[in-house]
């Protein structure tokens, strides 16, 4: 039986989890993120983790993302149910930066109830949780959510060190995230480098006529160029397509 | 070029404007004594003029951005448009022309069928990325009578291809079945989900929640039967199942044979019946569009297109709707349209200015 005071004892303990986080930063595909998520989750003592990006307050729960490292048929059920409609991990990482042990959620509807004793029942006995906010009012958000099937594995002195551990590691996984979703944009919405600039130049305050006299055009080929944009990206206004682009960290 | 575009989306854009129609005909109706004239038009003139108006672009107008600001406010423009047209209602039964007999009829089912059509306006707010849209969407579903719109309707999409669940409704099943199951199910979803946010939220009675969406629910019902006495309780009561019934009748019509009892790709594909009809789509804001509407909800009416591979109905939504009230009709009518869609899920067959699609299937 594994014991998280030995394990974080070790003398190789960050270096591991360092290593894994270095290496989560430069994995091409999701296959090898989610290789790695196991490999860090089991230098922090856990047999069993999802790691969740999402925008806060995303109501239609659209922008959630998921990578997942425990019983595929629990995260078959967590789906089905929309657990993740009332998980409290994901609440708590909505408002918090805080790592936590999932013993200190708060818990306060019976449908949450019976979510955590469904996940104890697939490997979340005792677990922790790690938010991964964003910076400048960024609305999208991670949270590593890792757990033991031993009672009370997290719950000794050696929380102090996963805490740190567990956080670079959630850290790493939301900028992955990020990057994937700002090539997905790119790609989607055919966004070209002068589409980032125009939105970066509204961004500044500037109207079409200043951003044509800078960009040696014409207030109405700026326009034309707006229009195109705001519709490849699906927003009503200039206004919103550039907050869509840096929420995703583009511009 | 910009005023050139801008005026050649003109009538595009101002087609939007047909959503205020019924409710603008529903005033007229009653002040000259025709008080079928919404009646008339859902079932029989809107559905003729698909000759007119054919089929909507297979690609999404690239809107100026005036007319994009423009199309975004038409919804909030129908909340106020909404809220007025229940006023107006409540003055008729409480000091103005109160219609009787027949005409009481009549008028009840054209305020059921603005009513109806004021779902779609709600459901476009609903999946706005704006706060405050999304509540006002949940308060002018609950105008309506249909409070639970906010809340079921995000349950509805978390569960795609659902037969269990009664999100989407069986290849067997008829409209009856599926509305007397649905029904039940559709409130302790949207209760369920009300929890959800109440938790995420720690607030019960927050603007958006479903408390408050049933309190004015029943508040306006309280007001009819204030200001209208009887009938104007029976009118209003009326509204709120008439809406319930229609809510649960578009999605029949939306979903039915495209569920996980049949597809094993259902959840996945999140599939549904688009119909193609420009009219249409003016007048539900682009809820006919229904799959692409599913593969991303909070994309605005205006950008939304069809998919190229969507199951197509054969017919109008109006007519469907009558259809759909007689099942062995309705497997008459829509067997022939899956089996082709099942078959030859590339070629979708759209009546383009053809009333109907009858006949072309078997030619296919």
């Amino acid at each position: 039986m594994r014991n998280l005071e030995s394990i974080v004892a070790a003398p190789s303990f960050f270096n591991d989890v360092n290593e894994v986080a270095q290496a989560i930063h430069d994995a091409e595909d999701e296959p090898r993120a989610i290789q790695l998520l196991k490999k860090g989750l089991d230098a922090i003592g856990a047999e069993a983790g999802i790691f969740a990006s999402f925008v806060r307050d995303d109501c239609s729960h659209e922008s959630y993302r998921f990578f997942v490292a425990c019983d595929p048929e629990w995260c078959l059920k967590y789906r089905r149910q929309t657990w993740f409609a009332n998980d409290p991990a994901l609440i708590y990482a909505a408002g918090a930066s805080e790592p936590c042990r999932v013993s200190e959620l708060k818990i306060s509807s019976a449908g949450q109830r019976a979510l955590m004793a469904d996940a104890a029942r697939h490997g979340f006995v005792s677990g922790c949780v790690f938010p991964a906010p964003s910076a400048g009012g960024n609305s999208r958000r991670g949270v590593l959510v890792a757990g033991s099937s031993q009672p009370g594995f997290y719950e000794c002195y050696g929380f102090a060190k996963v805490r740190l551990a567990g956080r670079t590691l959630a850290l790493e996984l939301h900028e992955w995230w990020r990057r994937l979703l700002r090539r997905e944009l790119l790609e989607e919405a055919q966004l070209t480098h002068e589409d980032l600039e125009l939105l970066r130049l509204h961004q500044l305050g500037m109207g079409s006529k200043e951003i044509a006299a800078l960009l040696r055009t014409t207030p109405a080929s700026v326009d034309s160029r707006f229009q195109r944009l705001i519709a490849r990206l699906g927003t009503p206004t200039r206004k919103a397509a550039a907050r869509v682009a840096a929420d995703l960290g583009i511009i | 070029m910009d005023g050139t575009r801008t005026r050649a989306q003109a009538g595009p854009a101002l087609g939007y404007l047909f959503v205020f129609v019924p409710g603008l005909l529903l005033v007229a109706g009653r002040e000259f004594g025709a008080d079928w004239l919404v009646v008339a038009a859902i079932f029989v003139v809107f559905p003729l003029l698909r000759v007119v108006f054919a089929d909507v672009p297979g690609s999404a107008p690239v809107w100026t951005e005036g007319w994009a600001r423009v199309l975004h406010s038409l919804p909030r423009a129908y909340a106020i448009f909404l809220g007025a047209l229940t006023a107006w209602v409540a003055w008729v039964l409480g000091h103005g022309q109160r219609p009787a007999g027949i005409e009481a009829v009549l008028f009840g089912i054209s305020w059921w069928l603005v009513n109806s059509l004021a779902t779609c306006v709600a459901h476009e707010l609903l999946h706005r990325p704006e706060c405050g849209d999304r509540v006002l969407g949940r308060w002018l579903a609950a105008l309506a009578g249909y409070p639970i719109l906010g809340h079921e309707h995000l349950a509805h999409h978390a569960h795609p291809g659902d037969t269990a669940r009664a999100e989407y409704a069986r290849v067997g099943e008829s409209l009856w079945r599926y509305v007397a199951r649905r029904t039940p199910m559709a409130w302790i979803h949207a209760i369920e989900w009300d929890s959800a946010e109440s938790a995420r939220r720690a607030n019960r009675w927050r603007p958006g929640g479903l408390k408050v969406a049933v309190a004015i629910t029943l508040g306006t019902w309280a007001v009819f039967a204030a200001v209208g006495g009887g009938v104007g309780f029976v009118l209003y009561g009326a509204q709120i199942v008439g809406v319930h019934f229609l809510v649960q009748l578009i999605t029949y019509l939306q979903h039915w044979g495209l569920g996980d009892d049949t597809l094993a790709e259902a959840v996945d594909k999140e599939y549904a019946w688009e119909d193609t009809c420009q009219l249409q789509a003016w007048l539900v804001m682009g809820l006919s569009l229904h799959q692409s509407h599913h593969l991303r909800p909070s994309l605005a009416y205006y950008r939304v297109a069809p998919m190229q591979t969507s199951p197509r109905p054969p017919m109008s939504y109006a007519w469907l709707m009558l259809v759909a009230l007689v099942p062995a009709l309705w497997r008459i009518a829509m067997l022939p349209a899956l089996d082709y869609w099942k078959r030859s899920p590339g070629r979708p067959l759209s009546p383009g200015r053809r009333l109907h699609c009858f006949g072309l299937y078997s030619k296919a």
